[in-house]
């Protein structure tokens, strides 16, 4: 593989270096050792083939019914070649009667010495085609032992892991699984694996175009996450490149942690909150370590998607408990289950399946069935959150939030589940803890519209920028193909923002940002001109945000936000603010990003 | 049994890439005879039964190949399979070759 360089996405901040792997392409480990005699497992082998090859005719009958799919019958045509290469069946019947081992064993051996043959291949379309090797070879095993590739049956340590695109799960399981950088086709800087990977301090490049297909696994790769670059086959001048920015990075982040503790004041004295957006009480050290003054966001999302069953109450209570226990007198500000959309909630499919598995359901996730619509739909899911934080109030420092807000019913349906709940206990425990603030998330242009009177309902807005950037500009921020124009600094999506703070300002409530512009380096400035003073967002760029904080003064602030507000043009914005930035805080050597 | 041998040269813009590999593999299934494709420069050799051995050659555009045949049917196998090269398999990009 010659040195090659890849750009896109930058999703997660970090260096890594380390050999390619393909998610739940990596090698699985069947016994070596035969179970029946090699007449038997060259059956085994007949049988698997068999199936993989009615796989492939079926998919053939249902696209050949459908324009457009010439490449993808050629695609099932080459994988029809390979599934019946004689030497590759001649391979495999060798290992089995020759030399005595297991069917899985023989084709996963037989196919890793095809795969090499074929990356030697100097043209790069021709070595592309080990891709539609890999996936017969994985239909094959997934035949014959009967199971799917588990994640966490392969060694990931040390690698930098590639797939079309991860789940929530995978992220998380890549992580604990040693991985040191993740690499996909699909995706945006605010997409759910994007956070999570700079939560989990995993560096990640997101919308690369044909990776998995074109980069073969073993490959060494040299990735930075806060400039969205890939590098294959990297020559020791560009590792040591990457090298020494890994060290300038681990020091910048060092000075920023010792000087976290310091308060995050302005310099003309305005104290603004920096708060971090965690998924689970496992952050608790996170939030600590970088000095956050509460939690903007804690998303219950993680209970769900994790498995196939629905968490109690307890499971909630205690969750949500052990955070407000360890920050008993910061806030901590719960959003309600927000499913739907990118994050997909296996047990919700058994709840109603006729409902999440309508094809309406998958045109359009990001506008479908989520957020205060499924809590809407299925009251008990609504209850059961209810009643855990309201008993996880003790200390009262949580707020309630409901996402996806468009109309005052469902804003009335959280608070009506919120004083049921309250009231309940106030039956049963003397004196009852207080009753949690109810707020919403402001994340929608229906609700900004409406935010005046909203105002007058609730006891908090929250602002949420990545989906109201999406929904504003109808941007798709999983969609590579516009990722450009996914762009928080447009005029447009400000306005909303600096509408929403005049309508929450005019009722008295409180209102603050959750969202990856919140702690954004280079819109920190503005967001204070604007008039915010409480800023959630990934709890590691807590300390970047609050030493920006105290080089800034909030009347300068404003003449910023007034100046920003006769540019007319997203990239005027942005340059405008780039310049400023550079000017400020270029001492400050920090990464925007 | 006979043996017939041609010389051919790749006109397809993408070398022998899995498309005419396909072709191949799919053509031969009809024959009784056997398919060897010799690359005349590094003097590789493919079985043209085997998508994996046609796509190992990496033949690129304007690869001299040597096809050989042998069996009953190899003068109508290897009339079939000059007259693919000589289409370019079908793919129309004749206008790029050099």
């Amino acid at each position: 593989m010659s040195h090659k360089i890849f750009k896109a996405i930058a999703a997660s901040p970090g260096i890594a270096l380390g050999r390619h792997m393909l998610l739940g392409r990596a090698e699985v480990a069947p016994s070596k050792a035969p179970v029946l005699a090699p007449e038997g497992e060259w059956e085994c082998f007949l049988v698997a083939r068999n199936t993989v090859e009615g796989n492939i005719s079926d998919l053939k009958t249902l696209l050949s019914q459908r324009k457009g799919s010439v490449e993808s019958l050629q695609m099932l045509d080459a994988q029809h070649a390979f599934l019946h290469d004689p030497f590759l069946s001649q391979k495999i019947k060798d290992e089995i009667f020759k030399k005595g081992n297991s069917a899985p064993w023989s084709v996963l051996h037989s196919f890793q010495e095809m795969h090499a043959i074929l990356s030697k291949v100097s043209q790069a379309h021709i070595a592309e085609k080990v891709a539609d090797l890999e996936a017969i070879k994985d239909l094959l095993m997934e035949a014959l032992l009967g199971t799917k590739n588990e994640l966490d049956a392969h060694d990931y340590s040390g690698a930098i892991v590639s797939a079309h695109l991860f789940t929530p799960q995978e992220v998380v399981g890549l992580a604990a699984a040693g991985a040191v950088g993740l690499v996909s086709e699909t995706g945006s800087r605010t997409s759910h694996v994007a956070i999570l990977s700079r939560n989990l301090n995993i560096p990640a490049v997101l919308g690369v175009e044909k990776f998995t297909r074109s980069i073969p696994v073993g490959t060494n790769l040299a990735l930075d996450g806060a400039q969205g670059c890939v590098e294959v086959a990297p020559p020791q001048a560009v590792i040591d490149q990457y090298l020494s920015r890994h060290h300038a990075a681990e020091k910048r982040e060092h000075e920023l942690f010792s000087k976290a503790f310091l308060p995050s004041l302005t310099k003309n004295g305005i104290a603004i909150r920096t708060l971090g957006n965690v998924e689970s009480s496992g952050d608790i050290s996170l939030l600590s370590r970088n000095h956050a003054d509460g939690v903007g966001l804690f998303r219950l999302e993680f209970f769900y998607i994790h498995r196939r069953t629905l968490p109690s109450e307890q499971e909630i209570h205690d969750e949500v408990m052990a955070i407000a226990n360890a920050f008993p007198t910061r806030e901590i500000t719960v959003r309600l289950l927000d499913a739907g959309a990118d994050k997909e909630i296996p047990s919700l499919g058994r709840l109603s399946s006729h409902m999440m598995k309508s094809p309406a359901a998958h045109l359009n996730p990001a506008m479908g069935l989520r957020g205060s619509r499924i809590l809407m739909a299925f009251p008990e899911l609504l209850h059961t959150q209810c009643r855990a934080l309201v008993r996880a109030n003790i200390h009262g420092n949580i707020r309630i939030m409901a996402p996806f807000v468009i109309s005052i019913e469902e804003i009335r349906a959280v608070q009506n589940s919120v004083n049921c709940a309250w009231q309940e206990l106030a039956t049963t425990v003397h004196p009852p803890p207080p009753r949690p603030q109810v707020g919403i998330m402001v994340e929608l242009p229906a609700a900004v519209a409406m935010a005046d009177l909203f105002a007058l309902e609730v006891d908090f807005f929250s602002i949420g920028t990545n989906d109201l950037t999406q929904h504003t500009l109808a941007v798709d921020r999983a969609d590579p193909s516009i990722s450009s124009l996914f762009e928080p600094l447009h005029p447009a999506v400000l306005r909303f923002i600096a509408q929403t703070i005049d309508s929450a300002q005019k009722a008295g409530i409180e209102v603050s940002m959750c969202g990856e512009m919140a702690l954004d380096p280079l819109s920190i400035e503005l967001l204070i001109g604007l008039g915010l003073t409480s800023l959630s967002g990934s709890p590691k760029a807590i300390p970047a945000a609050r030493e920006i904080i105290r080089s800034l003064d909030s009347l300068e602030a404003q003449r910023l936000a007034s100046d920003i507000f006769t540019m007319s043009s997203a990239t005027e914005i942005r340059n405008h603010l780039l310049s400023r930035f550079d000017e400020k805080f270029r001492r400050l050597d920090f990464e925007i990003f | 049994m006979s043996t017939v041998r041609r010389r051919v040269r790749v006109k397809n813009l993408l070398g022998l890439h899995a498309r005419p590999a396909t072709a191949l593999v799919n053509l031969i299934d009809g024959f009784a005879s056997t398919l060897t494709i010799l690359d005349v420069n590094t003097g590789q050799v493919a079985d043209a039964r085997s998508m994996i051995s046609i796509l190992a050659l990496g033949a690129a555009q304007g690869t001299e190949l040597e096809i050989i045949s042998c069996g009953k049917d190899s003068e109508a196998l290897i009339h079939k399979v000059e007259e693919l090269f000589l289409r370019g398999f079908g793919e129309s990009d004749d206008k790029h070759e050099p």
